[in-house]
């Protein structure tokens, strides 16, 4: 937990002048500490045939809270007691401990691969049962049930709307013989559980979610040259969107889901466009010699965001949607690249080069403040959850790609395991995904 | 040394100046004249031819005899002057006196007619007033009669009625005397208890600052401020607590707007409680309603 | 080194030049003398001189010919052709000059650091500072087609600097018939 303590209290006393005390005494409040939550999450309980259940609920949800930045779980060993139901709650015990809230739960198999999985919460300060739910799920379901929980205990206990119920897409790139494979991957917002939607002998780049989250375009070199496509992730059913000469690269979605931002380098080099995904008409958003590339698009559909280095080196670059005067976000440091939008339009997350190393940071666009977030060398390919609290990025562990998530102020970062290979390109999928 | 006369010329000059003087002094004491004893008022030894000395003893005498009788004849003169003098002094003193003594007699004589005639008048007055007041009395004899008469009629009305009022004032009075003293040793009571009062809360209003810092202190630490939450939010709480510290009641008087910051609010007050009170519990009172504003200045 | 290498290479040239012009498996154009006379006295020599305008060419497989080399690196940052490379690209230029039928794919690339699709406008910026050099050498638009994996392909596995030296480059690729 961090602590932050400033002696900044301001003391009011009235009615010390009376004889007769009635009015209350009034003190001013004007400082907090930062910190997480403290909370305990105990192991769920089971019931079924072998020795423990299919899935450790408990820790996948103290997991997902503690990466949030926002929790501090006890660790297992501080717990003295393990109840599973609310009647088996001391809360004088917990008190102890120094919780804020407790969360407890079963679960119970109620068929062949079929189970039931309860949980309750408790505010131990007041000692008070918070929510309480009860889920059925299939065997592979059990996973996102436990998300499913974080959600609802994050939304409970901070007000904001929990993502831990979300996916991932990315690319791993693997050796197979004496040649590369590269495979687009759809995880869960921890890394668990991948499914492959594309495998291909030439790299694949640059996917992007839709913004309904059914579908990912992406970036392909297997026709020897890079071309834009958009697949349907349930069906698996593509289409090519773009193979103009040159570059086709860096498809970004409408929110509205009608058009792709994308970058063409057809008429000489790279220039920012918008295609309707219906129609294919083009329009051109930039015409200059630089390099301009890695459009995305504002969460209010009105502008665009992206690199160019008409300035001399790469910078971020902010125009509206249906063209016109480029305007130059950043001015810290001498590589700003590769953005991506907060959910709210309040923040942008990019890669930050300086003195040789490339970061993640977040520009708030109202300040115009930018802040490091990582201190990795390599660390590139910055993405927002759609609740706005954590970006999840590509970092680089000794010889090959892993995924790590941060907390957005920064506080608290953690690896995602994933299987061997060489990961890149991380993409949050929006809600209900 | 010269550095040092370079450096306090002033001090060096005084030195030198005092040493010129001290100098001077001292020659200027020295007897520089040859030492030759001359008595006063003596003659310088003249040159004297030789002469008979009886002759000269003879002239001598002669020369004082005369002397003597002109300096006697002086002083006759002297004498016959000053002795005139007083004589016209002592004629003219003798004059003023009996002026003044004639001046003496006639204002008596003159205070002496005045206060007979003045006494004559007194008498006159005297006399006068006499027979006034004999005519007075008189008439006031009469009256008096008259009135006594009056007086007697209603005298005996009177005294009933006076009787009556003056037995009711008796009591009114003692009431009144009575309530007095009772209020004026109130006011005693309470002046004193207001002294006591006034010096305890000097002591008190001390204690009760310390606490309530204690008191801040210990709800600001456990006050876990929502990361999120935007700028500017102020939230009041009024709490009740019990002798000992504890709280019996937490009520959110004035919202933020925002369900998230005021719970957070709410939960500070409970995680601090007991909140820390003074050992001497005739100071609760001063705790027993607290009205927290949480308004974080960052 | 690279010059001296450069040097000796341009006298293997020549050298087979003189010797190679009867095998007769590559095309020539312009008359060209040949005289293989050589003095049993060993006197003199005599060797063949081209005719303006001609190479005799070579084969593309041949290791040692100066096509051997594809590869052009670059600085960071930078799609400037080096000095170094100014001959190398010639060559090539060069021989597609003269070969206008051959076509040649230029891949630009670059190393790992920073963010992806920036890396592919960089690669294709190289390729490109390649091209208009063929481009003012003779070769003709449609012998080039150009394409850029920025860093999805990286010749050197690694974080050093050496690794991304190798990773900084653009690639001629020949395309067969």
């Amino acid at each position: 937990m961090g602590l932050l303590r400033m002696q900044a209290v301001l003391v009011l006393v009235l009615s010390l002048l009376t004889q007769t005390v009635s009015a209350a005494l009034t003190i001013e409040i004007t400082q907090g500490v930062e910190g997480a939550i403290p909370i305990a999450v105990v192991p769920f309980g089971w019931k079924g045939t072998g020795g423990a259940a299919p899935e450790n609920i408990a820790a996948i949800i103290s997991s997902d809270l503690s990466r949030s930045g926002r929790f501090d779980p006890l660790p297992d060993h501080d717990l003295v007691s393990h109840p599973t139901e609310a009647a088996e709650v001391q809360y004088h015990n917990w008190r102890i401990l120094n919780v804020d809230n407790l969360v407890i739960g079963k679960i119970s198999e109620t068929g062949a691969q079929q189970y039931t999985v309860q949980f309750e919460l408790f505010d131990i300060i007041r000692g008070t049962r918070l929510i309480g739910y009860s889920f059925p799920a299939g065997r592979n379901e059990l996973r996102r049930v436990a998300h499913h929980i974080s959600d609802l205990i994050y939304e409970q206990l901070t007000g904001e709307k929990g993502a831990f119920n979300t996916q991932i897409v990315y690319v791993m790139t693997t050796k197979s013989g004496g040649s590369k494979v590269y495979t687009l991957l759809v995880a869960d917002s921890d890394g668990y559980s991948p499914q492959t939607i594309l495998r291909s002998a030439q790299p694949l780049m640059s996917p992007a979610w839709s913004a309904d989250g059914k579908q990912v375009a992406y970036v392909t070199f297997e026709n020897k040259k890079a071309e834009i496509y958009t697949q349907d992730i349930a069906t698996g059913t593509r289409r090519k969107i773009a193979s103009f000469n040159g570059i086709n690269g860096a498809p970004s979605w409408s929110p509205d889901g009608r058009r792709l931002a994308l970058t063409l380098s057809q008429d000489g080099n790279p220039e920012i466009y918008t295609m309707d995904v219906g129609t294919r008409t083009l329009k051109r958003l930039t015409t200059n010699s630089a390099i301009d590339t890695e459009p995305v698009w504002a969460p209010d559909g009105k502008s665009i965001v992206f690199t160019s280095d008409r300035g001399g080196s790469p910078q971020l670059y902010q125009v509206a949607a249906w063209g016109g005067t480029a305007k130059r976000l950043t001015f810290d440091g001498k590589y700003n690249a590769g953005a991506d939008f907060s959910p709210d339009g309040r923040k942008l997350a990019m890669v930050h080069g300086e003195q040789g190393a490339y970061r993640i940071a977040v520009l708030d666009l109202d300040t115009g403040l930018l802040r490091v977030l990582t201190d990795g060398r390599l660390d590139e390919s910055p993405s927002f959850s759609p609740n706005g609290n954590m970006i999840i990025y590509a970092t680089d562990a000794g010889n090959r790609g892993v995924l790590a998530a941060v907390s957005v102020d920064g506080r608290f970062r953690q690896r995602l395991s994933l299987q061997a290979g060489d990961v890149r390109e991380p993409v949050w999928s929006p809600f209900d995904r | 040394m010269w550095q040092a006369i370079r450096e306090n010329p002033r001090a060096v000059m005084y030195a030198v100046l005092m040493h010129l003087i001290l100098l001077a002094i001292l020659v200027f004491s020295l007897d520089w004249t040859p030492k030759i004893s001359r008595p006063a008022g003596q003659k310088v030894p003249i040159e004297a031819t030789l002469v008979d000395p009886h002759q000269l003893e003879a002239a001598a005498e002669k020369r004082r005899a005369e002397e003597r009788r002109v300096e006697e004849a002086k002083h006759q003169v002297v004498e016959e002057e000053q002795r005139k003098q007083a004589e016209a002094e002592a004629k003219q003193k003798a004059e003023a006196e009996a002026k003044q003594k004639a001046e003496a007699e006639r204002k008596r004589k003159a205070e002496a007619k005045q206060k007979a005639e003045a006494e004559v008048k007194r008498k006159a007055e005297a006399k006068q007033k006499a027979e006034a007041e004999a005519k007075r009395k008189a008439a006031a004899k009469q009256k008096a009669e008259a009135e006594a008469k009056r007086k007697a009629e209603t005298e005996a009305r009177r005294k009933a009625e006076a009787e009556a009022k003056r037995k009711a004032e008796a009591e009114a009075k003692r009431k009144a005397e009575e309530a007095r003293r009772k209020q004026a040793e109130a006011e005693l009571q309470a002046r004193l208890a207001a002294e006591q009062a006034a010096a305890e809360q000097a002591r008190a209003s001390g204690i009760v600052n310390e606490y309530v810092g204690y008191i801040a202190d210990k709800v600001r630490r456990n006050w876990l401020r929502p990361p999120g939450s935007p700028q500017g939010l102020s939230c009041e709480v009024q709490v009740s607590l019990i002798p000992g510290g504890d709280v019996s009641r937490v009520r959110i008087t004035r919202s933020s707007g925002d369900p998230i910051f005021d719970r957070s609010v709410e939960t500070a007050v409970y995680k601090a409680k007991p909140l820390p009170l003074p050992p001497d519990s005739s100071l609760f009172n001063y705790f027993r309603e607290i009205r927290f504003v949480f308004k974080p200045t960052s | 080194m690279k010059v001296q290498l450069h040097s000796y290479f341009v006298l293997l040239l020549l050298a087979l030049l003189a010797g190679c012009s009867s095998t007769g498996d590559t095309k020539t154009d312009g008359a060209a003398v040949e005289d293989h006379s050589m003095g049993a006295d060993g006197g003199t020599m005599t060797s063949g001189a081209a005719g303006a305008g001609t190479f005799a060419g070579y084969s593309l497989d041949d290791p040692n010919s100066p096509l051997a080399r594809r590869v052009i690196y670059f600085d960071y940052d930078s799609s400037e052709i080096l000095a170094e490379d100014q001959q190398l690209v010639s060559d090539h230029a060069a021989f597609l000059a003269a070969n206008s039928g051959q076509r040649v794919t230029l891949e630009g690339h670059t190393d790992e650091r920073g963010s992806p699709e920036y890396n592919i406008a960089l690669g294709d910026r190289r390729a490109q500072s390649v091209r208009r050099a063929f481009e003012l050498q003779g070769v003709l638009p449609e012998q080039i087609t150009i394409v850029s994996y920025g860093e999805e392909k990286a010749a050197a596995e690694g974080h050093s600097d050496a690794a991304w030296r190798l990773n900084r480059r653009v690639e001629i690729i020949y395309q067969s018939y």
